[in-house]
């Protein structure tokens, strides 16, 4: 069978289509629907898994289509190593929701489906999307079902603020990034991001203009704010901790992976493809850089002093967004290798942090502190995989946020801007950020709880927990395989840059001359 | 330099900000409706001065006729006419003060980058030729739209639906 | 040969997951399984040490596709010698837990990290790059913080624990910063080739002497040396197989073994040298001035333990021998300290008691726990010919041809040595028992590992004599050996006035003398660096801590409103470079 990588990203988003619709029909037919609808939920994105690893492995033919031509896709490397990473999260969610809402009423938990499937359908274009235009309703499916499972706790007010604070900041990074697109398609009359790279310099004919640096600037800087703000890097944070705290447990797990890692697949091919362009020779390198330090020490600092174990989780996915900015200030491909294997094992080590905090918490009715004392003799697997998880972004060899986090800050050493500084900045956070990720483990095991009852592990917490566990253990002895799809998808970012513009770059300065 | 079309951009402006302040300030929800589709109007009023001629129809049949007409009709069937309570708002000067900084320092940049002298007059675009773009260009992309509208409403419906055994 | 290389550190770390397996079905078959995969790795150590034959082989597979790092492990005499000697100290700690954790609960905990720390350690010292090390080095930390912690019902046990955790993190950021400038400017950790590239353009004079640097303080961590020490002696929480694998085995030689596997680095620059004496020489004095006063008894053998790594530090910086004299001191020092250790920690078993002052008397009823406890005592303070006299009257005549100072600091250290030494002794087995009931000697299973350790204090010189891994030509100056008997004499001495025949003076002057009792005091708290951690705690991270937390206020117009400013300052970033 031949898929065209041009369309490859629709047959994967007909299918899930497929399954979200089927999912919606299925939710007249009664309470015992949401089995149905999870394992449906489960198939579809297993099945999308395998798709896409299949395409990668050129059973479909061609690996990857020409990202310069009029496709509205870019399918590479890039797409399927992220695609892979969104789909396991929501895999993960979908086996541990029908546990944690197994106080809702089951028509509403099958719409949970629904919801959680639109959602990945949006992460997946989003990734995949090499066009502005694309890249923006694809922004917009993925949003907008978010909000909803944000706000799934409908009698909870804390759940109806998060989904309130969510959409409105939300709407506001939609706005800003409409606005850039707008901006960039004033300079070049174009939409394709694989092709304005080339007419920037043209940009001059198309309008006229000698002097559109400062547009181009100022779109760049809609840019950063937009991709900032689900990126969750400081300035543009506030809204984390709430949202994250005031969500059902599981919908943050979601949210702070496959919404941020599929924020980071178009930010990357907008920075290092559009704004490659010779005309700006933009040098971002000192904005990250701040935004990296800035996120890393508000994020780490302020996850010391509180008192609520999503919230420690959320600041600590503010902090990770500073470590991943160190690639990107960085730049060149060890910085781009870091920044994705860091966001690769980022989604499951913090998926499996949410997912188990989630079990915890519904099970003890609170997500304080204190009330995880002793919990380690209460239940076997859900404080395990925490620690495991917890450990892992603390970045503790064996598991994988050791590695990861060592290529960042090798890449920020090797950087040729003299980086140096950040890397030393990264390393004395990550040594502080130990503190409160061992707090939890201290209450965990260490501390005396006032009840010793022992809780119920339902199967698909476990499984999904278990899952998440092996592969940052697994990810953590053996790094090998996923730094060298990292490094791939890095690689044809930097070939697509340097043989397309290196000669442009040099054209544009004789010009200049 | 102050020509019709200047005038025309300013007073359209003036509308369409002052009207959606209104529709966030005031105290009543109708009246806060009932601006917001003055709001639209300005907006459409923009498009025509931009030569958008078939997207401010669009604007005014959807966003005026439909949306606008839409939330009035829901705000006066569903809610009984209720006036919100006055909070506390210390950091209103702030925000106003940050959000009109933002706003000049973006007209500087664009004023920098002498855009109004410069940019010619662009292609106007029929309403047919709008059509073959989204058909055979951006297809995709309206399917997606498609699906985000029925995702809308399934979510929709998951808020609004009241538990009942 | 090589793959017993390999699998002497894989096979303590593959048999981690069968313990709590083994543990499910039979409590029993699972310490005596545990006891079996140490008894299997000494085997491969001994075996390993036999076959070696001479010069440095190196095997490898490639970990990281980046720089192609591999996993490899290095083969030569000093890499030998210790692997072989620390399965074979594990080998005894773990037989000897079997008896001294009886009855207690989380056994499978127990013994899981017991072989994990054993084979991370092992993995460690078998390393062939910088990489695999500071892998290694970190797993060994978090086993070492979580056995420190392992009695977590009490408070100072946990807090112990991650006090030891977070302290050794300090020495564990710059070895980290080490790695990765040297991984930055070389492309390669591998020590071979980092030696050959000393000095040469990427890694010039600078980078050396910063590279050096960052390892000193990482393995001044690892190693407790002042003021990186305060983790050590509240390690002591954690069980005693736990201590003495701590000080004699693995976790702080970990830190030693780094600064002798880089000796070329460090002598590269006379600079680091002197640093790295001046680290050990302080540590030496410090160490045992606080081992003098203390009252616990494994808080006496934990400031020993400092400064007996002080003097290997000094010994390497003395850098006459190339790291060899500081090897042997560290073989000669697990040897008696795990012999110390496990003594104390029969003493602790039968008496339920740590305290000197609680104690005495023992020398009757805890016989062959008396004979181990004195031939370490002997050992340490360096009486012929047990080990520990070669191993120290070696380092201060090399000393004496280099460095006069550090011969003659690292000579008179040992009349503080020597008090502490025996007043641990006389308080704790001479004298009269102040116990309520006669404390029983421990089981058979405690014993047999104890026995085995005095014969290795007695005869291991004559082995590590007889070994050709790594040729120790032993030459003690005879002034050196005048020199150290006038002072075990002189510190035998001064305890037996002060703590024998003339008690009642002795504490009339304690109690007197102003001087002394602040003296005392400021030992006692370890030299107050607790309070300045502290002091940096509350003065610098929680105020950031706090001003951080502050800037969430989730009001969400103030939200919306510091966003518009970030976009203010981001395009005025932007336009700092740019425009």
């Amino acid at each position: 069978m031949y898929i065209s990588p041009d369309q490859f990203p629709l047959y994967l988003a007909g299918v899930l289509a497929g399954v979200a619709l089927t999912i919606v029909l299925l939710s007249v037919t009664g309470k015992r629907s949401k089995y149905i609808a999870m394992g449906l939920s489960t198939a579809g994105f297993a099945f999308a898994i395998t798709f896409i690893v299949l395409q990668a492995l050129g059973y479909f033919g061609t690996v990857q289509n020409n990202p310069t031509s009029s496709s509205l896709f870019a399918t590479d490397w890039v797409s399927y190593i992220f695609g892979v990473a969104v789909l396991l999260v929501a895999l993960l969610v979908g086996l541990t929701a029908v546990d944690y809402f197994s106080d809702v009423i089951g028509t509403d938990v099958t719409t949970f489906y629904a919801l959680l499937v639109f959602t990945t359908i949006g992460t997946l274009l989003l990734i995949f999307s090499a066009n502005l235009l694309m890249m923006f309703v694809a922004w917009e499916m993925m949003s907008i079902p978010s909000y909803v499972l944000t706000g799934f706790k409908k009698k909870d007010p804390a759940s109806n603020e998060a989904a309130v604070k969510y959409f409105v900041i939300s709407a506001f990074s939609s706005a800003v990034l409409l606005y850039g697109i707008s901006l960039i398609y004033l300079l070049t009359g174009n939409l394709s991001i694989y092709q304005i790279v080339r007419l920037m310099p043209n940009g001059m004919t198309v309008s006229g203009m000698t002097n559109f640096q400062p547009i181009g600037l100022l779109a760049l800087t809609f840019f950063v704010a937009g991709f900032g703000i689900k990126l969750a890097a400081v300035p543009f944070h506030m809204w984390i901790p709430d949202a994250y705290q005031g969500a059902p447990t599981i919908v943050s797990a979601l949210l702070s992976t496959a919404t941020k890692g599929a924020t980071f697949a178009p930010a990357i091919r907008v920075l290092f493809v559009m704004f490659s362009s010779s005309t700006f020779q933009p040098d971002w390198t000192l904005t990250f850089a701040v935004l990296s330090v800035l996120s890393m020490t508000l994020g780490n600092f302020a996850a010391l002093t509180q008192k609520s174990v999503t919230r420690i989780l959320a600041y600590s996915s503010i902090g990770q967004a500073g470590y991943i900015l160190i690639g990107v200030a960085a730049g060149g491909q060890l910085g781009l290798t870091g920044s994705f294997f860091h966001i690769l094992n980022y989604a499951t080590m913090q998926s499996c942090a949410f997912l188990a905090a989630a079990l915890i918490i519904k099970n003890v009715g609170s997500d304080n502190l204190d009330s995880f004392n002793g919990i380690g003799k209460r239940v076997a697997v859900a404080p395990m995989a925490l620690t495991l998880s917890l450990l892992a972004l603390g970045g503790f060899p064996p598991l994988s946020g050791f590695w990861s986090k060592f290529v960042l800050f090798l890449s920020a050493f090797q950087s040729t801007s003299n980086l140096s500084w950040l890397a030393i900045v990264a390393i004395i956070n990550s040594f502080v950020s130990i503190a409160f990720y061992v707090r939890i483990v201290k209450h965990m095991y260490l501390d005396e709880g006032n009840s010793t009852t022992k809780l119920v592990e339902t199967n698909g917490f476990k499984a999904s927990l278990i899952l998440a566990s092996a592969i940052i253990v697994g990810t953590g002895i053996y790094p090998g395989p996923l730094i060298e799809f990292a490094t791939e998808a890095a690689r044809s970012f930097m070939s697509e840059i340097s043989s397309t513009q290196l000669i442009e770059r040099l054209a544009f300065i004789l010009h200049s001359l | 330099m102050i020509d019709e079309d200047t005038i025309a951009f300013v007073v359209l402006s003036v509308l369409t900000i002052g009207a959606a302040l209104l529709s966030l300030e005031t105290r009543q929800v109708v009246y806060g409706a009932i601006a917001l589709a003055f709001s639209f109007l300005g907006i459409a009023g923009l498009f025509i001065l931009l030569d958008a001629t078939f997207v401010a129809l669009f604007q005014i049949i959807v966003y005026v006729g439909a949306i606008a007409v839409l939330i009035i009709f829901t705000v006066m069937v569903v809610t009984k006419e209720v006036e919100t309570e006055a909070k506390r708002e210390p950091f209103k000067p702030l925000a106003i003060g940050i959000a009109t900084i933002v706003a000049l320092a973006v007209g500087i940049v664009a004023s920098l980058s002498n855009l109004n002298s410069k940019y010619p007059v662009g292609p106007t675009y029929a309403a047919k030729d709008i059509g073959i773009q989204l058909t055979e260009v951006y297809y995709i992309p309206l399917i997606i739209l498609g699906l985000i509208l029925g995702a809308s409403v399934v979510g929709a419906l998951t808020l609004v639906r009241t538990d009942r055994n | 040969m090589i793959y017993a290389a390999w699998l002497i550190w894989a096979v303590p770390i593959i048999s981690v997951p069968f313990i709590p397996l083994i543990g499910m079905v039979s409590q029993r078959g699972r310490n005596w399984f545990a006891v079996l995969a140490s008894a299997l790795t000494a085997f491969i150590g001994f075996y390993l040490a036999a076959s070696f034959s001479s010069g440095m082989t190196e095997s490898s597979i490639i970990w990281l596709p980046i720089f192609k790092v591999p996993v490899q492990v290095l083969v030569d005499g000093t890499s030998v010698l210790l692997a072989a000697f620390i399965s074979f100290l594990s080998f005894l700690i773990v037989l000897y837990s079997v008896g001294y954790m009886k009855g207690e609960k989380g056994q499978s905990r127990y013994y899981s990290l017991i072989l994990l720390f054993v084979g991370a350690m092992l993995g460690l010292v078998m390393a062939g790059n910088l990489i695999q090390l500071y892998f290694f080095w970190e797993i060994v930390g978090i086993c070492s913080a979580f056995l420190i912690a392992f009695w977590y019902d009490k408070p100072e046990a946990r807090r112990a624990g991650l006090k030891a955790f977070v302290v050794t993190r300090f020495g564990d950021i710059a070895l980290f910063i080490a790695v990765l400038i040297v991984l930055a400017n070389l492309k390669t950790t591998n020590y071979a080739s980092i030696f050959s590239a000393i000095g040469s353009k990427p890694f010039g004079t600078n980078t050396v002497l910063l590279v050096g640097i960052l390892l000193l303080i990482g393995a001044m961590g690892k190693s407790a040396q002042v003021p990186l020490h305060v983790w050590l002696p509240d390690a002591m929480e954690g069980p005693t197989p736990v201590s003495a694998l701590i000080h004699a085995a693995t976790m702080v030689n970990a830190g030693v073994y780094l600064v002798i596997r880089m000796f070329p680095l460090f002598s590269y620059s006379s600079t680091l040298l002197v640093l790295v004496t001046i680290v050990g020489l302080t540590s030496m004095i410090f160490g045992a001035a606080c081992a003098v006063v203390s009252e616990d008894l494994k808080r006496i053998l934990a400031y020993s333990t400092i400064s007996q790594l002080g003097i290997m530090f000094a010994s390497i910086g003395v850098g006459t021998t190339l790291g060899a004299t500081a090897t042997y001191h560290l073989i000669s020092q697990g040897l008696f300290k795990a012999l110390a250790f496990l003594a104390a920690g029969s003493v602790i078993t039968a008496t339920g008691s740590r305290n000197v002052e609680e104690l005495g008397g023992l020398r009757k009823s805890m016989k062959y726990t008396y004979i181990g406890f004195l031939f370490a005592m002997l050992a340490m303070s360096g009486v012929p010919p047990l080990i520990g006299f070669w191993s120290k009257d070696w380092i201060v005549s090399t000393a004496l041809t280099s460095n006069v100072v550090a011969a003659i600091l690292i000579a008179l250290s040992s009349v503080l040595t020597t008090i502490y030494s025996f007043r641990a002794l006389f308080k704790v087995f001479y004298g009269k028992s102040k116990l309520p009931n006669e404390p029983k000697e421990s089981s058979t299973v405690m014993i047999v590992p104890i026995m085995t350790l005095v014969v290795s204090v007695t005869v291991g010189w004559l082995v590590l004599d007889y070994q050709r891994l790594v040729p120790f030509n032993i030459t003690i100056d005879p002034l050196t050996i005048g020199m150290s008997l006038a002072a075990i004499a002189s510190g035998i001495g001064i305890v037996y006035v002060a703590f024998s025949s003339r008690t009642a003076q002795t504490q009339s002057l304690m109690g007197r003398n102003a001087p002394l009792i602040a003296l005392r005091k400021y030992l006692l708290e370890g030299l107050g660096f607790d309070k300045f951690y502290g002091f940096l705690y509350s003065r610098i991270v929680l105020p950031l801590a706090k001003t951080s937390s502050y800037l969430e206020s989730g009001w969400l117009g103030v939200n919306m409103g510091l966003m518009l400013a970030s976009v203010l300052l981001i395009i005025f970033l932007v336009a700092l470079k740019v425009i």
